[in-house]
């Protein structure tokens, strides 16, 4: 035991040695969540249009007016020639071109439907989607005040459950915590056991009065002891920065970060049970996990919207059940009963990486 | 020049060799590039709803084998009191749910039927899509018994990519962010590493000049990258059926610039860094905040001004929005002088920056 202590001492030596990494280990998670924190929105503003006015009458003025006055959209330019339409597109200038029918404003008074047609930018399928949402709504507000006498009484209330404002950070913060966590946990790892092998230096560790388990232990700690600090950070910059909730119980949401750390040295332990070599290991726990971690767990795009074969992927990942696991308790306030299965299957996964790991783990000098 | 193409080939020896790399290399970005793509939509297809009916109104069957009929739409079941509703939403079974009110027949035909939605807004990123769908059903079903019409007809065409396919749009991104991926990581280690094995101090006496050696590293990554960019097109094309309308000569050119701007980058990092694991971190902050602010994810035009400039800072965004111009819009190059431009200046500023910051003499 007095052995492990030591050797841990000597892990935290090394680390505080390089302080450059220290600085980007703390000063990572930090910078990165209060910059997504802030930018990751799904609201679009500002999309720039371009008017194809056939009718130019005071009533599609009006409507051309209603629509650059919102934050949503600002106009770019009116179109003269129907060919440069399409440039208007292609060039990137603008994201749709609304065309306005010739007798638009000639219509109503006859009972007849005032015709527009919008030309968007599909190469975008989500903007095209919002930009046709948002239209659709100020149009049917235009309607409404051109003729009050058929105003129609809001029949529909909404009420958005969770997160009432639909705030961005609520929905990007959890996912940033998890996505964060794991690769840190899991390069750090990986890259602190390889370099031991890569450099020879394991061979010492092998002859000396520590047992292999307690080597891997002891190079543990210290970043899981680093890790449970980033932990606080981001809990802390996401209720006092973007005013999220903690609407269930501290203690669960502690321990449940406790198991999801363990998950991620256990990864960075399997990655480096695989692997003699510093670079293979360093890429397989950042290029490898990046884009997977990023995509496939649900922080950006939701898991529900996945073919069926990737949403069994997905459940391999052990952010997907991290990110649900936090959105229940911060946002939800729901207790363990709810997130049983979640829970369950992150303490799986973790117990199948550390017994692969030491089933891989290579004690002995040579294979 | 015989130099130089006696560290090219260096260079690529030293690649080739290490057996441990070569499928991080080659194999990984194509698979994640094939799964991935699968991933990355918000393309809604199936929003799970249940109805809570305080008033034991006798059109839900009505109601039911309406949303059952739509395609969008799966009626997890109804319940009659608040709790049980809620329940479902706590546990993730439902995204909205239909609130109909005790006295909703009588009003029904009136304009005052009262209807509530409860959208589950866990999920943000569809919240609002799931709203949308579900306020256009529900005014429609209700608009049946109701002669009127809106006023003004919107029709609306989606250019460029008629069925709003995400693959169309998220494959040539997420090729773009994986071939930068790799690059970057690999030239950031690639001086390091001569660095803290020590064979930099060989270099550094044999008669090679600076430019020679940058270019050295530069040139085979290039290559190699580029090769994976072209076959990831043509992976996207024929398995995808992503289709390549622009010329392909455009894509090159604007291909070799970024590369340029991203390889100078990583060697930026990559003679300044004291260890590799250095080196990898800071190019990880740095690849993570170009991937969230490039635009592919969550889009440009969704951000607050000032992540605007950012985006516009990062030479992610503008490769993104070629690949997609040429390959979908066939966009020609006259139209693409404004990104060209930035890729140049960002190019030549960060190859001299790379080339300043490796010093010989140290």
């Amino acid at each position: 035991m007095k052995e492990l202590i030591y050797f841990i001492k000597k892990e935290f030596l090394h680390i505080f040695r390089d302080s450059k990494s220290l600085i980007i280990l703390f000063g990572l998670p930090i910078i990165q969540i209060i910059l997504f924190g802030f930018a990751l929105t799904n609201e679009i503003t500002n999309v720039d249009f371009a008017v194809y006015d056939n009718s130019k009458s005071h009533t599609s003025q009006r409507l051309i007016n209603k629509i650059n006055a919102t934050d949503f959209f600002t106009l770019q330019a009116y179109i003269t020639n129907p060919d440069k339409m399409e440039e208007a597109l292609i060039s990137n200038s603008v994201k749709f071109v609304l065309v306005i029918d010739s007798d638009f404003a000639q219509s109503y008074p006859q009972g007849k439907q005032g015709k527009i047609q919008l030309l968007l930018d599909a190469s975008d399928p989500n903007i095209a989607t919002n930009i046709r949402a948002y239209l659709n709504n100020i149009i049917t507000d235009f309607s409404q005040e051109e003729f009050p006498s058929l105003e129609k009484s809001d029949f529909m209330t909404v009420k958005m459950f969770y997160n009432p404002q639909v705030k961005s950070a609520y929905l990007f913060i959890p996912g940033l915590m998890a996505f964060i966590l794991t690769l840190i946990s899991a390069f750090m790892t990986s890259i602190t056991l390889t370099r031991e092998k890569e450099l020879g230096n394991m061979e010492i560790l092998l002859i000396s009065p520590l047992k292999p388990y307690q080597i891997i232990v002891g190079k543990v700690i210290p970043y899981a002891i680093l890790s449970i600090i980033n932990i606080a950070n981001i809990l802390l910059l996401g209720k006092f920065v973007f005013g999220m909730p903690l609407n269930g119980s501290l203690l669960l949401l502690s321990l449940e970060s406790l198991l999801f750390l363990l998950n991620s040295l256990a990864l960075g332990i399997l990655i480096s049970s695989f692997t003699n070599s510093r670079q293979v290991a360093m890429m397989v726990a950042l290029a490898g996990l990046l884009l997977p971690t990023m995509l496939l767990s649900g922080f950006i795009f939701p898991v529900s919207n996945m073919p069926k074969v990737l949403q069994y992927f997905s459940q391999v990942i052990p952010a997907t059940h991290f990110i649900t696991i936090l959105k229940g308790i911060m946002i939800k306030g729901i207790g363990i009963s709810y997130l049983i299965k979640e829970t369950s299957i992150l303490a799986l996964l973790t117990l199948l990486f550390i017994s692969i790991s030491i089933k891989k783990f290579n004690v002995r000098l040579d294979k | 020049m015989r130099t130089l193409f006696i560290l090219i080939r260096k260079e690529l020896k030293q690649i080739f060799r290490n057996k441990g790399m070569l499928p991080i290399i080659f194999a990984m970005p194509l698979i994640q590039l094939l799964i991935l793509a699968n991933a990355a939509n918000y393309e809604i297809k199936n929003i799970n709803v249940s109805i809570l009916d305080y008033g034991k109104n006798d059109f839900i069957p009505e109601l039911s084998s309406h949303l059952e009929y739509n395609s969008y739409f799966t009626l997890k079941g109804v319940d009659y009191d608040y709790s049980n509703a809620i329940a479902r939403l706590d546990k993730g079974q439902v995204d909205a749910i239909i609130v109909l009110n005790n006295n909703f027949v009588r009003q029904f035909n009136s304009e005052e039927a009262q209807i509530q939605l409860i959208i589950n807004t866990i999920d943000g990123a569809s919240s609002g899509i799931i709203l949308s769908y579900l306020s256009d059903f529900m005014g429609q079903y209700l608009s049946q018994n109701n002669s009127s019409s809106p006023l003004i007809n919107m029709q609306y065409t989606n250019k460029f990519n008629l069925k709003l396919d995400y693959k169309t749009v998220m494959v040539p991104g997420i090729l773009v962010i994986l071939i930068s991926v790799i690059s970057v990581f690999l030239t950031a280690m690639n001086v390091v590493r001569e660095k803290e094995i020590g064979t930099i101090d060989q270099l550094n006496v044999s008669p090679i000049t600076k430019l020679q050696f940058i270019g050295g590293k530069l040139i085979p990554m290039a290559v190699i990258a580029l090769g994976e960019l072209m076959f990831g097109i043509a992976i996207g094309r024929l398995i995808y059926g992503i289709p390549f309308m622009g010329n392909p000569i455009t894509i090159i050119i604007f291909a070799l610039a970024y590369l340029w701007v991203m390889l100078s980058f990583g060697l930026i990092i990559s003679t300044r860094a004291e260890t590799q694991q250095q080196a990898m971190l800071i190019a990880y902050v740095f690849l993570v905040i170009f991937i969230m602010f490039s635009g592919l994810f969550t889009s440009v035009e969704s951000m607050p001004t000032w992540a605007n400039y950012i985006s516009q800072a990062i030479p992610v965004t503008h490769f993104i929005t070629v690949m997609r111009s040429v390959m979908l819009k066939a966009t020609p190059l006259h139209l693409l002088y404004k990104e060209l431009i930035i890729l140049l200046a960002s190019g030549g500023l960060l190859f001299t920056l790379a080339t300043l910051g490796y010093k010989k003499t140290e």
